[in-house]
């Protein structure tokens, strides 16, 4: 089964980071998709740019960010094959998002079975 | 008809939980295997009058069951991954029956499922009696004080996650067991303590579904030997569900101290002994096997007339130390009160924020019974209008009620 | 760019309604399809109904897991395109066109390039 992971966490906490904070960050997560690489499990994943960038469309109206969606935005996302929910869990835990954010797991629908 | 009735009823009772954990298992779909085996009992109670009893009525519910999951599973062709597997492993299944040989008993697996941590906690126990024992929502739903409706819809909901997120059938790995177990041992419980009061009387009241618990607690004992705390969360509730008809007389409430030990159930209280006496040769110390020992310590003190009221406090001492709770702070004060040592109690209830308790009955009982040892009536007369005013239990009300004109 | 797609509870809903269930997947199939005819696709996916979503984090070296989906609101994310396109006004003009933005809304959100991450 193929899981999503939504990574969630606070963007006013990452821009405050010292440019070595931010190295060392940015280190955890290639190391993290490195380790899902070698377990043969990544299918995709990429981290997005800081929401005050991007927009919110609804028919008839464009919103543009950031979203005053709480404290944590969505920063990035991986999307990776697993046996069942736990391993997808065990993985997810492992993700850097999730030691000062929260990571969504969510199973892709496999339409039609 | 009546035979052919009781049979399947008791088929049911011993087997319903290990056939749904059978097809379960294999479909990955709680729904799907329920509606099934709902469909093979009836068709039992039909068929059952005009052809007999089938030698082997377990064998008979399965292979109907199995055929009407199949032919879903076609119908649907939505999910139908699992029909070839299915028709292969029932056919092993069946064989093992017809053989007389043992039936795989996959509920321990069911239970984990139920509490699994990507499952809300508070739908835990009711996805326990429902697919392991086999209770319809509506009597779940009275049990927990909810609308069937709503109970109904929150477990058609959590049977849809387990289906649709994957959540695997098979026992934890062991690094993660005990931790796993623990959530099991915690929605048992709470199937003990469904729809009474917990905060009322400090001793567990049992409600509507205790001897479904006892059951669950019994079963998982028996699939979990090594695992102390499942030994001693039976000896926890079969302590308790021992002084049930004590408990009330003249429908008010009698207090553990008062209460007439005649009415005591003397082979719940054996039953609970050797229980407690399994977690302690088990080894490992937990929640369920101290709370245990202090039911087990009263029971002394009452039936021996041994004075163990020391040996309460030390309990106690160990549970705020292992699973600090309000409940267990104001079990403490009890017990320190009961060991002549009220303002230590007194002291005890002190610490805790009062913001937290100010829906909690049986901290201001406790409070107002240290405070009438000390003779501190008016704090007394206080506390025990507190505790009127939050008690849902009219014999508790009346009990409180004495108490209270006795210090004004 | 990265097109999210936030559904509301009655779109969730029609993948469960026989009758409408192919109404429903039409919508998405035809907006899908001319972004493959357009050329923009790289990637994409449905999901499965936000009841099936779990959250987890890790605080103190402990687990902790949790029934989702997080955050809690009312509409809730069925499916992402990642596409190919020069800014946001073009990825905007695309999201306006996706079946969800009609009932829910769709969040656009840059997906920084290599030279972006070297900053």
């Amino acid at each position: 089964m193929k899981y999503l992971f939504l990574l969630y966490g606070d963007e006013n906490a990452w821009d405050a980071k010292s440019s070595s904070e931010k190295e060392a960050v940015i280190g955890a997560y290639v190391a993290y998709s490195d380790a899902l690489r070698k377990a043969d499990v990544l299918v995709a994943g990429e981290p997005l740019d800081h929401s005050r960038n991007g927009a919110r469309v609804r028919t008839g109206s464009v919103e543009d960010g950031p979203f005053a969606d709480g404290k944590e935005q969505l920063g990035g996302f991986y999307m990776i094959d697993a046996d069942n929910l736990d391993e997808a869990l065990d993985w997810a835990a492992r993700c850097p998002a999730a030691a000062d954010g929260h990571v969504e797991v969510r199973p892709v629908w496999n339409i039609g079975g | 008809m009546t035979d052919a009735r009781a049979i399947a009823d008791e088929t049911a009772r011993a087997s319903y939980g290990r056939l749904l954990a059978w097809l379960a298992a294999r479909t990955r779909d709680v729904a799907a295997a329920e509606d099934a085996l709902a469909d093979a009992f009836r068709a039992a109670l039909e068929n059952w009058p005009k052809t007999g009893t089938p030698a082997s009525p377990e064998a008979w519910l399965l292979t109907t069951a199995k055929r009407k999951l199949i032919d879903e599973a076609r119908r649907s062709q939505t999910r139908a991954g699992g029909a070839p597997t299915l028709a292969l492993a029932a056919e092993e299944a069946e064989a093992a029956l017809r053989e007389e040989k043992e039936f795989p008993d996959e509920r321990l697996k069911l239970l984990f499922i139920c509490a699994h941590p990507a499952i809300d906690p508070s739908i835990r126990t009711p996805l326990m009696l429902q697919t392991v024992l086999g209770l319809d929502a509506e009597r779940i739903a009275s049990a927990f004080l909810v609308a069937p409706a709503a109970m109904a819809q929150r477990l058609v909901r959590a049977k849809r996650k387990i289906r649709d997120a994957g959540i695997p059938f098979e026992t934890p790995p062991k690094d993660d067991l005990t931790g796993r177990l623990a959530s099991v041992l915690e929605a048992i419980y709470a199937a003990y303590t469904a729809g009474w009061d917990s905060q009322e009387g400090g001793e567990t009241q049992g409600g509507g579904l205790s001897k479904e618990a006892i059951f669950l607690a019994r079963l998982i004992a028996s699939m979990a030997p090594e695992t102390a705390e499942a030994w001693g969360l039976l000896a926890l509730t079969l302590h308790a569900e021992a002084r049930r008809a004590a408990r009330v007389e003249n429908e008010g409430y009698v207090s553990l101290a008062d209460q007439n030990t005649d009415l005591w159930d003397r082979q719940y209280i054996v039953e609970a002994e050797t229980a407690l006496a399994r977690a302690w040769r088990a080894g490992g110390i937990g929640r369920f096997q101290i709370e245990a020992a202090i039911q087990s310590a009263h029971a002394a003190a009452r039936l021996q007339g041994r004075d163990t009221s020391g040996d309460i406090i030390v309990l106690y001492q160990r549970l705020m130390e292992l699973a600090p709770s309000i409940g267990a702070a104001v079990g403490y004060a009890g017990a320190l009160a009961a060991g002549d040592r009220p303002d230590e109690g007194l002291r005890v209830l002190d610490e805790i924020d009062p913001k937290r308790v100010d829906r909690y009955q049986s901290y201001w009982a406790v409070r107002a019974h240290c405070c009438a040892l000390l003779t501190m009536r008016d704090q007394a007369a206080d506390a025990y209008r507190r505790a009127i005013g939050l008690s849902e239990n009219p014999g508790m009300r009346a009990f409180l009620q004495k108490r209270l004109a006795a210090v004004e | 760019m990265l097109l999210l797609a936030y559904e509301a509870p009655e779109d969730f809903a029609l993948r469960e309604n026989k009758q409408k269930f192919e109404s429903y997947m039409g919508e998405w199939y035809a907006y899908s399809e001319e972004m493959r005819k357009a050329g923009v696709t790289q990637d994409g996916a449905a999901l499965e109904p936000p009841h099936t979503a779990t959250v987890v984090s890790v605080r103190n070296g402990e687990r902790l897991v949790e029934d989702g989906p997080y955050p809690d609101g009312k509409e809730q994310l069925g499916g992402f395109f990642l596409i190919d396109a020069d800014d946001i006004k073009s990825g905007a003009a695309w999201a306006a066109k996706c079946p969800a933005a009609k009932t829910g809304f769709v969040d656009v959100r840059v997906v920084p390039s290599l030279e972006d991450h070297a900053k």
